[in-house]
C-alpha cells in the first residue's frame, strides 16, 4: 500500500492525458501552473491544503479550482468507455480473482458478478462526472467520488505498473504526464478518505 | 448466528464432504497502489468495524502481505468479496485449512 500523497506530489507534466491510449480522445490540455497558488505550496501545514470538509448538516464542501474539476469531470468518461469496451488492459485491477485458488469457481464467480460489478463502477463514474463542479455534495455523492477516484488510480497505477517504493519516472518517460496525474488523484483521494473519516 | 441456507451453492466435483463444512476464509492482500487510509476506511465501511480493527488489519496488509479479514459461510464470502472489489480491494476468498 501507499501513503496519500502531498500537495507538493500533486503536480503534473505537461500534456493531455488519456486513460485508454489507442482509442480514447486527448482531454483538453490540463496544464499544472495554475493549479496550486504559491503560498500554499510554501505552507507545511497540510491542513491548510485540505480541498474537501465537512460541512454543516452531514454536507461537504468542495474547495476545488476549476481546471481540476474540468479534469475530474472529463476522466470518468474514459473510465467508463473501458468499462464498457470489455477491454482488458488495464482494468485487470479492477477484476481482480476471487478464487485465486480455483480458476474453474473463479470463471463461475466473475461470470455472475461482473455485470453487477461494472455497474456499480459506471454507477460511481458518473456521479463524479454530474457533480464535478458542485461546490457542496451529500455524503453519498462524495463517497462515489472517492470509488471513482479510486478505480482511476488503479487503472493509471497498473498502466504505469507502480511499485510499492514507487519513484517518478524521468521527465523524458512516455508516461510521466500519467503519473503526475496519478499522484495528484492520491492527493485528492487522501483528502476524501480524510473527510469521511 | 447466520444459519447456513439449506440451498446452499452446489458443490462441485473436487468438493470433499468434509471440505464442505469447512468455513471460507476472505482475504485482504497488500498492493502498491491503494492508499493505507483508503483501505482502512473501505475495510471499516464494508465490514462495519471500529476503526481500530480496521487499521490493524490494514497493517497486517501492509506489513504481512495479507491478512483475513472476515469468513463464513461461501455465500457470506462470495459477498464480502464482491463488496471489497467494488472498492477496488484486491480481495480472494478460500476454505480455511485449519
Amino acid at each position: 500500500m501507499s501513503v496519500g500523497g502531498t500537495a507538493d506530489d500533486a503536480e503534473y507534466s505537461d500534456g493531455a492525458f488519456e486513460l485508454d491510449q489507442e482509442s480514447a480522445e486527448p482531454v483538453d490540455e490540463f496544464t499544472p501552473e495554475d493549479t496550486y497558488d504559491t503560498d500554499e505550496e510554501d505552507d507545511e501545514d497540510m491542513f491548510l491544503r485540505r480541498r474537501i470538509r465537512r460541512g454543516s448538516s452531514g454536507s461537504f464542501i468542495i474547495n476545488l479550482p476549476d481546471d481540476e474539476r474540468e479534469l475530474l469531470h472529463a476522466l470518468p468518461g474514459q473510465l467508463h468507455e473501458m468499462l464498457t469496451s470489455g477491454d482488458p488492459t488495464g482494468l485487470r485491477r479492477l477484476f481482480p480473482a476471487a478464487y485465486h485458488l480455483d480458476p474453474e469457481k473463479d470463471a463461475e464467480f466473475h461470470e455472475l458478478m461482473r455485470d453487477e460489478l461494472v455497474a456499480s463502477k459506471a454507477a460511481r463514474a458518473k456521479i463524479l462526472e454530474d457533480t464535478a463542479f458542485a461546490r457542496s455534495l451529500t455524503e453519498e455523492q462524495l463517497l462515489g467520488w472517492m470509488g471513482a477516484v479510486n478505480d482511476l488510480r488503479l487503472v493509471l497505477g497498473t498502466q504505469l505498473d507502480v511499485s510499492e517504493d514507487d519513484h517518478a519516472p524521468d521527465p523524458d518517460h512516455p508516461l510521466a504526464a500519467h503519473y503526475g496525474l496519478y499522484h495528484y488523484l492520491g492527493f485528492l483521494l487522501e483528502n476524501i478518505v480524510r473527510a469521511l473519516s | 448466528m447466520p444459519v447456513a441456507s439449506p440451498t446452499e451453492v452446489v458443490s462441485s466435483d473436487t468438493d470433499t464432504r468434509q471440505g464442505l463444512d469447512r468455513p471460507w476464509i476472505v482475504l485482504v492482500w497488500n498492493d502498491p497502489i491503494n492508499l493505507m487510509s483508503y483501505v482502512t476506511l473501505v475495510i471499516q465501511k464494508v465490514f462495519g468495524y471500529p476503526k481500530e480493527k480496521a487499521e490493524s488489519l490494514m497493517w497486517d496488509v501492509h506489513t504481512k502481505g495479507r491478512a483475513v479479514v472476515s469468513s463464513g459461510n461461501r455465500e457470506k464470502a462470495e459477498l464480502d468479496v464482491f463488496r471489497l472489489h467494488e472498492h477496488g480491494l484486491w480481495a480472494t476468498m478460500q476454505q480455511d485449512d485449519a
